[in-house]
């Protein structure tokens, strides 16, 4: 059982009134699977750091209240120490694993606390069976998918039997079948009586194993449902920000005006070694002057497919027709802007400003550039950050500037690989609304995307690739 | 195929480095370079990395040839580049594909069994098993960066060379701190600590190959050291 009684916490480098923790009171029940939702900044990260010890022992801060795990107070112990009983998975599948390799990692939290050797590599296959993961073993964790990743991320917690399992938006990377696969590990430790939670925005796969959901804001808990409850829900959760707890289906709209076409791939092919081929496409059609979906699996080809388009992967005798004239390389990368799943990578300059300036067609002067690059960050409400450091920036704000660069750099074709993962329903309809915008100013959008609820908001139509 | 146990490889590694940066040229040292050279040709080839191999093998041959037959009937500024260049290659060529194939061919698990096997602190290891997971993550994040200054038509040619250090820097650190952040909380929670001790399910351990690399190793050393192979010696 673990018990929060009036805990309040509050980041160190938190220098606001307001704390990240206010007056959280919650009994979580053995075998209960919880899931914690809310806007991004709610909170619910930070209630699953009290768990597993993080906050305050790695990301300090004060805490007043009680915390109880099965009667014992978990403030003041230290992380490694409720790692024996607390397990805990992470939302970036790039940065949660200390080793290279597959079966190290799986081993690595049992070798930590000198379990012994034959032991481990005993109930390493037993997970293996259990959470399927045969397919996996003895792999280059940089050679996997992000989906893969996560489910070693759950297997290499699931070696150590723990008790409690916390899950930090775990979904945030991947598509409709990984998370199917996520919903089965979770199913199996629900079984197994594990007690789970799950801090989440996505819902809809959690519906029908959630016990309760815990609904936070400003760093409060609003209100918890019982599962009856929640299924009676749906119109009032949007109100509060929250994603739909239905499956999202793809809903088909005609487009009014028919479609034109825009872009004709003929002859496409790449592929990063000699021997496999990570795009191969003989005929394609895309729309142009709308947001278009590119959907399909982890793995299917779609990054690639928008690195090619771009220009930035050398594709060989490539054959694509823009309008009916013959579209290059070198003009695709210059009539091309990709926005980055990780935008961290694309902003390079010192100020949100210089960051719009940078791409600018260099006949003009520069107050010329100045002033036009301050119209365009008035359009994206970014004008008061015009001298701040990208870098200080939040995702979202982040995400904006990477398009208003974009914009100011005069290109027409905007490329987005799943600029929504990780966003709540908020950021996410904020997005749409922009990419409408864009599309109004007469702009093409090629979006790669995981996210039905957003495809459904936004785009006029979709394209599989297998 | 077994595995060369990873304290092999690390004591080749040095005494390849050590012998073919400060050792001489001529006489008896004519041998223990050309074995020393063949080493990790030897090794990567065991690994079918054929392709990388034979490059190695023909720049090296290259290279040693250029440097013990200089031409004679050349330009003098013409020779000095060729021999700069051959010099630097002959002398790191070997030590960096050792590198190479220590980095390529040892897990963290394996790498850090084998740190304590020899008795070094948790406290020396740990950083530098973080440090061997974050070469390929390094990589990725400069693929990253490189793929997006292209996208944005953000050359190298034309700008203040400074200002393109800042362009790759300033994102590649933000990232990799946010990665070594996060690494950090997620290591801490499966009970990674510095104190406390760990057991191991890498099989690491000494094979005949073992023996003869490291004699191999040790003769070189021992030559180096004791017959005058020291350039200035």
């Amino acid at each position: 059982m673990i018990k929060f009684s009036d805990i309040n916490f509050q980041y160190k480098n938190n220098k606001t009134e307001k704390g990240n923790l206010v007056d959280i009171n919650l009994t979580i029940e053995d075998g209960e699977l919880i899931v914690l939702t809310g806007e991004s900044g709610c909170g619910k990260t930070t209630f699953t750091r009290l768990i597993n010890g993080l906050a305050p022992n790695y990301y300090p801060g004060t805490v007043t209240g009680e915390l109880l795990l099965d009667g014992e107070n978990v403030i003041g112990k230290s992380v490694a120490e409720l790692g024996r009983t607390v397990g805990s998975v992470f939302q970036n599948p790039r940065s949660q694993f200390f080793n290279v390799d597959t079966d190290s990692e799986l081993a690595f939290a049992a070798e930590n606390i000198a379990m012994d050797p034959k032991e481990i590599i005993r109930r390493m296959d037993e997970i293996t069976e259990e959470l399927d993961l045969k397919d996996l073993r003895q792999r280059s964790i940089f050679e996997l998918s992000g989906g893969e990743k996560q489910r070693i991320a759950c297997g290499s917690v699931a070696v150590m039997y723990p008790k409690v399992i916390v899950l930090d938006e775990p979904s945030s990377n991947l598509d409709i079948e990984s998370i199917d696969k996520l919903k089965s590990v979770l199913k199996k430790w629900k079984k197994q009586g594990k007690t789970v939670i799950i801090a989440e925005h996505r819902l809809f796969f959690l519906k029908d194993l959630a016990d309760r959901l815990v609904v936070m804001k400003d760093g409060s808990i609003t209100n918890v449902y019982t599962r009856a409850e929640m299924n009676e829900l749906s119109g009032a959760l949007k109100e509060m920000g929250i994603r739909p707890l239905e499956e999202p289906g793809l809903v088909i709209k005609r487009s009014k005006e028919g479609i034109r076409d825009y872009i004709r791939i003929e002859h496409f092919k790449y592929s990063y070694d000699r021997k496999t081929i990570a795009l191969s496409i003989d005929k394609m059609l895309l729309p142009g002057h709308q947001v278009v979906a590119i959907v399909g699996q982890n793995g299917a080809g779609k990054s690639t497919f928008l690195k090619c388009l771009c220009g930035i992967y050398k594709t060989k005798k490539d054959k694509i027709l823009l309008n009916n004239n013959r579209w290059k390389r070198k003009v695709r990368s210059k009539d091309c802007y990709m926005v980055f799943q990780d935008v961290n990578h694309q902003l390079f300059t010192e100020s949100v400003l210089d960051e719009l300036i940078i791409g600018m067609d260099d006949s003009l002067t520069e107050s010329e550039k100045k002033e036009k690059a301050l119209d365009i960050l008035e359009r994206f409400g970014l004008k008061d950050k015009a001298g701040d450091h990208p870098m200080a920036l939040s995702g979202g704000q982040k995400q904006r500037v990477a398009i208003a660069s974009s914009v100011a750099a005069g290109r027409d074709i905007i490329l987005m690989d799943e600029p929504t993962s990780g966003m709540d329903e908020l950021n996410m309809i904020r997005l749409s609304d922009e990419l409408k915008r864009l599309k109004g100013m007469g702009k093409t959008i090629y979006v790669v995307t995981h996210d039905y609820e957003f495809i459904n908001e936004c785009c006029d139509s979709v394209i599989e690739l297998k | 195929m077994r595995k060369l146990d990873p304290r092999t490889k690390l004591f080749l590694l040095v005494v390849i480095n050590v012998v073919m940066m400060t050792g001489k040229i001529t006489g008896i040292f004519v041998p223990v370079r050309i074995v020393f050279a063949l080493i990790p040709f030897v090794l990567m080839m065991r690994e079918t990395w054929f392709r990388g191999s034979l490059i190695y093998f023909f720049l090296y041959l290259y290279v040693f040839l250029l440097e013990r037959y200089t031409l004679q009937d050349i330009n003098p500024v013409l020779l000095i580049v060729l021999l700069f260049t051959t010099g630097l290659l002959s002398r790191f060529l070997a030590g960096v594909m050792m590198a190479y194939y220590l980095m390529k061919t040892t897990t963290v698990s394996e790498f850090v069994t084998a740190m304590e096997r020899m008795h070094v602190t948790k406290a020396i290891v740990i950083p530098f098993a973080v440090m061997f997971r974050f070469f390929p993550t390094l990589k990725e994040e400069w693929q990253d960066v490189k793929n997006a200054m292209k996208m944005r038509g953000i050359g190298l040619a034309g700008r203040n060379p400074l200002d393109v250090l800042e362009y790759v820097m300033v994102p590649i650190l933000m990232s990799v701190s946010k990665i070594a952040d996060e690494l950090s909380a997620a290591s801490m929670t499966k009970c990674l600590s510095v104190d406390g001790k760990r057991t191991h399910i890498a099989r690491i351990g000494f094979s005949f190959l073992d023996v003869i690399l490291g004699l191999c190793g040790a003769a070189g050393l021992f030559a180096h050291v004791f017959l005058g192979g020291v350039i200035g010696t």
